[in-house]
């Protein structure tokens, strides 16, 4: 019987340690990032049979289990990888806005200023200085112009570094989590399958978080323990104990656009910029396809507006020799030098030129040929097929959109993308350098004190001969900041909502899985206290035994 | 519910992280007065505040340009005001001439004084503005408006500018001249001189007017010759590179002969002048007429004068009588002195002054109104950017009171904030297990 006792107050006193060292190990872990707090399961003996029924003997320490929600988890990732989208997203927005609307730096500051200055010869025709005056207006508005453009390449080289970084960190990461899924897969074994190796998933978990960080991921657990992710529309990038890695490339088209492929085995690379959406890398992507390009092609568009419109009228007229007036600015051009980009392998040579700057939109185009006969030319923005010609032939002057596009000697099937408006704020510049050239005065010239022209040209500042004759150019560049300000607000908006979920994901989520110190206190009060009484156990064994020897002894 | 003890202090700590940035955007609008920092901030508002800046800068620009455009027409006012004054002053002295007990001697002086008067009148014709632009010389203001050609059969003055006059943009729908063309002041005149009536014009210069009658004060008359004049200007020049043209001149009622205008492009009315003297020098007309270019326009003037001397053009082939404002055909007569030149041209020569006055009276009505209408324009500009400069205040300027009590909750919650985060840090059920 005593043996008894005493084996129960040993099965007590191992037990509340391993309740103790459990709690310890909470309290320990509890800033630890991915933790999950755990508990020793204590479980009954089997019972003794006696004559007089079932005896207890003692407690066994079942299990050490993880307070770990499988539902609140993936709603945490979930929420982890809308909101580093939209906020990446933001964060890349956020500069933009501040780049574009600067009371200094702005378009609009240098348009007024310039078109001022063409006041300004209105005003004197015959001052050299007031035409001095309006070359350099003319300079500081181009170089404006390619400064804002600059401060847009900018951000897509950041963007694009960002688009490196985090596929490495992707690559960091499905890495580990196929280390974690091989040992987690061993551990199981050892323990029968019956003892989760709480720290291993842990720890697996928190990488599956951090990924979820650079990218929207799926996750589907299977029978051995280890994880299946895979990403954008059900591409693999781990499949248990193997991770696919992912690379950021040049396009096809452009080498300034990147785009992410993945890499299985040695099956060669996919492409999947376009199946890609969440995280760090959707929120990019987003900011690229949303923002900076449709941006950059209108600041592009008002310059091309602005050449063109300015040199037709500044041709109009004649200098203050009675010349015929030549280009005012220079005109930026649609070249294969920046934007117009064949695929790979493509044949034949594709020429565009800017017919109608009034009817251009800001948007990308793509002319394929299928290499026997049908020539598509598509519109990027909306994925609208503006021309089509099934007749071989793409030769002739297909007008679309303001510009004029063709085709000639493609002989196998090639595929073109072009930039129209794209460069061209940093391709605008000024063409006159002489004073005297500035053509203030009509056509024919009727002497140097005429104005006509140069009233003319200032008239374009507020004529509105963009975006279908619905804007002047200022008109155009005030759209640009009121798009770009709507869609930063929308999504500071839209990150504040998101970082509110994700908070309150995690809240639930650690509501379940996460330490509270008060509770470790109480329960360390609690396991001290039973383990004291598991301790008095072996103490009363001990009297009962001196008891016994006494007795015997006398 | 259990709060994760980690996750309650980052919140915690978020939250402060949350009032401190409200706190520095507040801070950073008081000061700069600004409420949009950036579009972001209010994109409808950013956009307005582009808008109305524009509006506002354009403003500015028409302003300035209407002060330059004010400048400009006191400029001429007073000038004008000095061209009334010579002639005032040479009605005068005309009609003083007329009294028949002034003395030869006596004609002598006034007319020395007339062409004093006349040569006043030139200066002021060709008045120069700061920017050394001739104010009276239309688009050409390169050129001055007046030059005595010696050549001219009579000698006489001709007009270099053109009939222009320069509009300024000191409104967004308004514009105004910034000045009056000689052509209109001083050349277009209606004159019943015997020279107007004989060129068919019946215009002369009031140069040329003040010119005729100190002549005539110091005895010298011309006997009109037959003269044709055209009507219009062709001082920017033709261009006959597609091919000569011709037509046919008669003088003295004798028999046409054909004169051609080789092919070629002229570039004013002297050069166009000077090929139709080669035609005619190779024509049986040689020595009987001569071309010359007068205030740009053309005219046939024959050897002989008096009343019998005729110039008649016809027979158009290439368009040069169209081009020049000859009709098909023209003739123009010479005219004879009369009994008493000297009342004639005196009296004619009134007569024009006062017409050239009433011009330059009229002229100068002209730039009153305008001066008026840019006073009215500029109220108007005023107005206008006072109220867009409101609306623009409205749209982008912080409103101070609420940015400041704003600032003020704002501090208060950052400090409550604190507190909290430093009064729940501090309860721990560890304190109380010692």
């Amino acid at each position: 019987m005593t043996t008894g006792l005493l084996g129960i107050a040993t099965s007590g006193l191992m037990a509340f340690q391993r309740n103790l060292a459990t709690t310890g190990h909470n309290i320990a872990n509890v800033n630890t990032e991915g933790y999950s707090r755990q508990k020793a399961e204590l479980t009954e003996r089997l019972p003794q049979f006696t004559g007089a029924g079932f005896m207890g003997n003692g407690v066994d320490v079942a299990s050490i289990t993880r307070s770990y929600d499988d539902f609140l988890n993936t709603q945490v990732r979930t929420s982890t990888s809308t909101y580093a989208g939209v906020d990446a997203y933001h964060r890349m927005a956020t500069q933009i806005d501040n780049i574009i609307a600067d009371q200094d730096t702005g378009l609009s500051p240098s348009l007024q200023a310039f078109f001022n200055a063409v006041q300004g010869v209105a005003n004197d025709p015959t001052s050299i200085a007031a035409r001095q005056v309006m070359i350099t207006q003319g300079q500081t508005l181009t170089q404006t112009f390619k400064t804002l453009n600059g401060q847009m390449d900018d951000l897509r080289d950041q963007m694009n570094q960002g688009l490196s970084s985090s596929v490495d960190e992707i690559n960091t990461l499905a890495g580990g989590i196929a280390a974690f899924n091989q040992q987690i897969v061993v551990s199981l074994g050892q323990g029968g399958g019956k003892q989760p190796p709480n720290d291993l998933l842990d720890q697996r978990n928190l990488l599956l978080e951090k990924l979820s960080q650079q990218i929207d991921t799926q996750v589907v657990a299977q029978d051995d323990g280890s994880l299946n992710v895979f990403i954008g529309k059900g591409q693999s990038l781990v499949m248990g104990a193997t991770a696919n890695t992912l690379k950021v490339q040049n396009s096809a088209y452009d080498s300034n656009q990147k785009d992410i492929a993945l890499s299985a085995g040695g099956t060669g690379s996919v492409l999947i910029t376009d199946s890609l959406s969440g995280g760090e890398i959707g929120g990019l992507l987003d900011f690229a396809n949303r923002v900076l390009d449709p941006a950059q092609n209108a600041l592009g568009r008002i310059a091309v507006g602005l050449a063109t419109q300015f040199n037709t009228q500044h041709q109009l007229g004649s200098d203050l020799t009675g010349q015929p007036g030549v280009d005012f600015f220079a005109e930026p051009t649609v070249s294969y030098s920046g934007t117009i980009f064949p695929k790979s392998g493509s044949t034949g040579t594709v020429s565009v030129n800017y017919r109608d700057a009034n009817q251009l939109q800001a948007s990308d185009y793509r002319l394929d040929f299928d290499g026997t006969s049908t020539y598509t030319l598509t519109r990027l923005s909306d994925n609208q097929v503006v021309a089509r010609n099934a007749t071989g032939d793409f030769s002739g002057t297909n007008s679309v959109d303001g510009l004029d596009i063709q085709l000639t000697g493609a002989s196998s099937t090639s595929s073109f993308l072009i930039r129209p408006t794209r460069a061209a704020a940093d391709q605008i510049a000024m063409n006159l350098t002489d004073p005297r050239q500035i053509a203030a005065a009509a056509t024919p010239y009727a002497g140097p004190g005429d104005n006509r022209n140069a009233l003319a040209l200032a008239a374009l500042q507020t004529a509105p001969k963009l975006l279908n004759g619905k804007a002047s150019y200022q008109d155009a560049y005030t759209a640009i900041v009121g798009d770009v300000g709507s869609l930063t607000h929308a999504a500071e908006i839209n990150s504040t909502a998101q970082k509110n979920l994700l908070d309150n994901a995690t809240q639930q989520r650690d509501s379940v899985s996460g330490v509270n110190l008060d509770e470790e206190a109480a329960n360390l009060v609690k396991f001290q206290q039973s383990y004291q009484a598991a301790a008095q156990l072996i103490t009363v064994v001990n009297s009962t035994f001196d008891a016994l020897i006494g007795a015997v002894r006398s | 519910m259990r709060i994760s003890t980690s996750l309650a202090q980052q919140l915690g700590i978020n939250a402060m992280l949350d009032q401190q940035t409200k706190l520095s955007k507040t801070q950073l609008q008081l000061s700069t007065g600004q409420r949009i920092l950036t579009p972001s901030d209010d994109p409808a508002g950013a956009v307005r505040a582009l808008d109305l800046t524009e509006t506002l800068e354009s403003n500015r620009q028409y302003q300035s340009t209407l002060q330059t455009g004010r400048n400009r027409l006191e400029f001429e006012d007073s000038t004008l005001e000095s061209a009334d004054n010579v002639l005032q002053r040479a009605r005068e002295l005309a009609v003083q001439s007329v009294n028949d007990t002034l003395t030869t001697q006596d004609r002598q002086a006034i007319g020395q004084e007339v062409l004093q008067l006349r040569d006043e009148m030139l200066g002021l014709a060709n008045t120069k503005n700061a920017n050394g632009e001739y104010i009276f010389s239309g688009y050409r203001s390169a050129t001055p408006a007046y030059r005595f050609d010696g050549t001219l059969i009579p000698p006489g003055y001709t007009y270099q500018g053109d009939a222009n006059q320069r509009q300024l943009q000191v409104g967004a729908l308004c514009s105004i001249a910034d000045g009056d063309s000689g052509f209109a002041v001083f050349e277009d005149i209606p004159s019943v001189g015997l020279a107007a009536t004989t060129t068919g014009s019946g215009k002369q210069s009031v140069l040329d007017t003040l010119n005729t009658l100190a002549d005539a004060l110091a005895g010298k008359f011309t006997v009109p010759q037959g003269t044709i004049r055209g009507t219009a200007d062709v001082s920017t020049g033709v261009d006959y590179s597609g091919g000569p043209v011709n037509f046919d001149l008669a003088v003295d009622g004798g028999s046409a002969a054909t004169v051609t205008i080789p092919a070629g492009k002229y570039a004013n009315a002297n050069a166009l002048a000077s090929a139709i003297n080669t035609g005619i020098a190779s024509s049986s007309l040689n020595g009987t007429v001569f071309a010359q270019a007068k205030s740009g326009h053309i005219e046939f003037v024959s050897a002989t004068s008096g009343a019998a001397s005729t110039v008649t053009i016809s027979n158009d082939a290439g368009g040069f009588l169209t081009a020049a404002g000859f009709s098909d055909p023209q003739t123009g007569p010479g005219a004879d002195l009369g009994a008493d030149p000297f009342h004639d041209t005196v009296t004619a020569s009134l007569t024009d002054i006062d017409t050239a006055l009433q011009r330059i009276l009229d002229t100068r009505a002209s730039v009153g109104a305008r001066l008026n209408a840019l006073d009215t324009q500029e109220n108007m500009n005023a107005k206008f950017m006072t109220d867009t400069q409101a609306n623009l205040s409205e749209t982008q300027d912080l409103d101070y009171a609420e940015a400041i009590s704003r600032f003020n909750v704002q501090q208060v919650a950052l400090q409550a904030a604190q507190q909290a985060y430093a009064k729940v840090q501090g309860l721990s059920l560890f304190n109380y297990l010692r």
